[in-house]
C-alpha cells in the first residue's frame, strides 16, 4: 500500500493505491472505509450473494503517478488509464452488468501561463457470448469532462468521442448507435474591459453505414472416398452459388435484321421482227448458295432434271445373215458420240477466201461410239460369239430411240474391261446409216415431217412451225412463266427438170 | 433454195479469229521477209452448242444436206457469211436433259469461215 498527500485549495487529501482481492475487499468494506484518490475513486461492490455464481472475480487496478514537487514546474501531466473488465461467462449467469465511473480533475494551481492539459481515455468493452440471439448486448460510456479554469486564461475544451458498434454473425435487423453530447462553456465573471471571448463550437458528425453485401458466394465442396476391397474412386462435387443483393432486371433484346436484295432485270425474249423471236431461258442462282453441279454443261440456261429416260427400244443386235441371232444389250451410257464426216473437196483461194465443194452424191460417213456397262460374263460370252459370227458384215442395229441402223461393228477387237466384280464395260464403234424413212418420235408439234435420212421430197414448200416453251425463273422463291415462240418458216423452191 | 435451222445460243467462251497467215522467212544474209496472206480481213468463227437430241437429229440432218454450200449466220444482229470448216461434225453426249425434246443432251461445235 502506498500513501501520499496531496493539496487541494488548502485542504489536505490523503490517498492510497491499493492491490487487493475479493476477500480483502470485504474485510475493507466492512471497515467502512472509503479511499478517494486524486484520480479515480473506487467503489468496491458487495461480494455476490448467489450461490450459483461460479466465480466472480474482480480485480482492479489503478495506477497514478504524479510527481509535481518542483515549484518552477508549470506543466502538470496528468493520465489516467482505468481499464475494467468483467467476463460473465458462466453457465447461469446470463448477464453481465458493469459499471465504471470515473471521474478525472486535474487542478491547476498556478500562476500566470500556466498550461493545464486533461487527457482523460477510457476504453469500455463488452462482451457477450450468448447462446441465444435474443439478449441485447448494451454498451453505455458516460463522459463528463469538465474545465475549470480560475483565472485569466484562455480555456478550450475539446471532447473527441468516437462510438462504434460492431456487431459480428448474422445481420441484425437494425443496430442503433446513439452518441449523445452535450457541451456547456460557461462564463462565470470576467472583466468588462478585458473582452473575453466565448465560443463554443459543437461538431457532432454522424454517419450510420449499413454495409449491404450485394455478392454472396457460398461453394459447397464435399468430396467422399469410398471403396471396397477393390479400389474405387467416388468423387463428390457440388458448387451452390448464393446471390443476394440488390439489383435490377436489365433486359437486352438484340434484334438482327439483315436483308439481301437485289434486282435484277434480264431480258426474257429477244425478238427479231425479220426473222424469229427466240425465248432465252435462265435461272438465277440462289442470293445464299453457290451454283449447284446438276450435271449440265456449260453455263447457264435452265438445267434439265436429272430424271430416268424413257427408252422406246434396248439396244439390239441383228445379224442380217441369220436374222434370228439377236443379242440384247444394256442402253449405252448418256456420253455416247455421233460423227457426221462429209467427202469434199476443201481448197483456200489466194487470198485465204475457203473453196469447199461437195457434190450431194457423194459420201457421207456416219459414225457412232457407244459405251455399255454393267454386261455380265454370260451375255459377254454370246456378244463375242456374235462378233465373230459376222466379223466385217453389216448388221442390224437398234439405238434406244428405236431407230434402226444397217451398220458394220468396226472395233470388234476392242478390249472389254471388268470394271465391278462380275461386270464389263463394253465400247462399240460402228459405221452405218439410218434406214430410209425412220424418224424418231418427239415432242415439238410439228406441221412439217422432219427426216433424218430422207430426200427434199418429203419437206413441204411451205409450213409454220409454231413451238411453245416454259420458261423457268429459278429464283429464291419459285415462280414460272411462259413465253411462248413463235416461228415462221417458209421455203419455196421449183424444180426444174 | 434456202432453209433455215434455229439453233440456242451458243455456250460462253465462242471465239473468233482472222484466217491471215504470215510466213517468215530467213534470208542467208539474216534479215527477215514475211509472205502475207491477208485473206482480206475474212475470220472463222467458232461456236460451241448444247442441244436436244431433237435439234441435234436436225443439225445433222440438215450438215448432212448442206454440208458444202455457203451459210448465212445471225446473231445478235451480227451477220456471217461463210462456209462450215468443220469436218466431221461430232455430236457428243452430254447426259440426261429431263423436259428436253428427247430427253437427251448434245453438244456440237461449228466452225465459219467468212467467204
Amino acid at each position: 500500500m502506498a500513501l501520499r498527500t496531496h493539496t487541494l485549495q488548502g485542504q489536505a487529501l490523503y490517498a492510497a493505491t491499493l492491490q487487493v482481492n475479493t476477500l480483502q475487499a470485504q474485510a475493507l468494506y466492512q471497515a467502512a472505509v472509503k479511499v478517494y484518490t486524486a484520480q479515480a475513486q473506487v467503489l468496491y461492490l458487495p461480494p455476490p450473494t448467489s450461490t450459483f455464481t461460479r466465480t466472480v472475480l474482480h480485480d482492479s487496478v489503478v495506477t497514478d503517478t504524479t510527481d509535481s514537487s518542483l515549484s518552477q514546474v508549470r506543466v502538470v501531466e496528468h493520465d489516467s488509464v482505468v481499464s475494467d473488465v468483467v467476463d460473465a461467462a458462466g453457465e447461469i449467469s446470463r448477464s453481465a452488468t458493469h459499471d465504471n465511473v470515473v471521474s478525472d480533475e486535474v487542478v491547476s494551481e498556478a500562476g500566470q501561463f500556466a498550461e493545464a492539459d486533461s487527457v482523460l481515455l477510457l476504453t469500455q468493452d463488452v462482451f457477450g457470448f450468448a447462446e441465444f440471439i435474443g439478449p441485447q448486448v448494451g454498451d453505455s460510456l458516460n463522459l463528463v469532462q469538465t474545465v475549470d479554469v480560475q483565472g485569466y486564461e484562455q480555456t478550450s475544451s475539446e471532447l473527441d468521442l468516437q462510438q462504434s458498434v460492431d456487431i459480428t454473425g448474422p445481420v441484425p435487423k437494425s443496430a442503433q448507435s446513439s452518441l449523445n453530447l452535450s457541451q456547456d462553456a460557461e462564463f462565470f465573471f470576467g472583466l468588462r474591459w478585458a473582452g473575453y471571448d466565448t465560443s463554443h463550437d459543437l461538431g457532432l458528425t454522424d454517419s450510420a453505414v449499413t454495409p449491404v453485401f450485394l455478392d454472396i458466394e457460398h461453394e459447397l465442396n464435399l468430396q467422399e472416398d469410398a471403396f471396397r476391397a477393390f479400389p474405387v474412386s467416388h468423387e463428390l462435387v457440388l458448387n451452390q452459388d448464393i446471390v443476394a443483393g440488390f439489383g435490377h432486371s436489365v433486359e437486352n433484346d438484340l434484334s438482327l435484321a439483315g436483308v439481301a436484295g437485289r434486282n435484277l432485270d434480264m431480258k426474257q425474249s429477244v425478238e427479231h421482227t425479220s426473222i424469229v423471236s427466240q425465248a432465252l431461258a435462265f435461272f438465277i442462282e440462289s442470293v445464299c448458295s453457290k451454283k449447284e453441279w446438276g450435271g449440265f454443261h456449260g453455263e447457264g440456261g435452265t438445267p434439265p432434271s436429272d430424271r430416268k429416260l424413257t427408252y422406246d427400244s434396248r439396244l439390239l443386235f441383228q445379224s442380217i445373215i441369220d436374222p434370228t441371232n439377236i443379242i440384247t444389250l444394256r442402253n449405252p451410257e448418256t456420253d455416247d458420240r455421233r460423227r457426221v464426216a462429209f467427202q469434199r473437196v476443201n481448197r483456200n483461194l489466194f487470198d485465204g477466201t475457203p473453196d469447199i465443194f461437195r457434190d450431194p452424191d457423194w459420201v457421207t460417213e456416219e459414225t457412232q461410239l457407244y459405251t455399255i456397262v454393267a454386261t455380265k460374263r454370260d451375255r459377254l460370252d454370246t456378244l463375242w460369239q456374235f462378233l465373230m459370227d459376222n466379223l466385217g458384215q453389216e448388221i442390224m442395229v437398234k439405238d434406244w430411240k428405236g431407230v434402226t441402223w444397217k451398220s458394220v461393228v468396226t472395233n470388234p477387237g476392242e478390249v472389254y474391261t471388268e470394271d465391278a466384280e462380275g461386270y464389263w464395260t463394253l465400247d462399240f464403234e460402228v459405221v452405218g446409216s439410218a434406214i430410209d424413212g425412220e424418224f424418231a418420235s418427239h415432242t415439238l408439234d410439228l406441221n412439217e415431217t422432219l427426216s433424218r435420212a430422207g430426200s427434199t421430197w418429203t419437206r413441204q414448200a411451205s409450213s409454220t412451225l409454231a413451238v411453245s416453251q416454259a420458261t423457268v425463273e429459278e429464283w429464291d422463291w419459285g415462280r414460272g412463266s411462259t413465253d411462248p415462240l413463235g416461228l415462221s418458216h417458209s421455203a419455196d423452191y421449183t424444180l426444174v427438170a | 433454195m434456202a432453209s433455215t435451222i434455229l439453233l440456242p445460243s451458243p455456250e460462253l467462251a465462242n471465239n473468233q479469229g482472222l484466217t491471215a497467215q504470215v510466213n517468215v522467212v530467213r534470208m542467208m544474209d539474216g534479215s527477215t521477209r514475211t509472205n502475207v496472206k491477208s485473206a482480206k480481213g475474212k475470220r472463222l468463227h467458232r461456236f460451241d452448242f448444247v442441244l436436244s437430241r431433237e435439234k441435234m437429229e436436225e443439225v445433222v440432218d440438215f450438215a448432212k444436206r448442206y454440208a458444202g454450200s455457203t451459210f448465212r449466220s445471225t446473231w445478235r444482229g451480227n451477220t456471217i457469211i461463210g462456209k462450215v470448216s468443220v469436218n466431221p461434225v461430232e455430236l457428243a453426249g452430254e447426259g440426261r436433259a429431263g423436259g428436253w425434246p428427247g430427253g437427251e443432251a448434245y453438244s456440237v461445235t461449228l466452225e465459219l469461215k467468212e467467204t
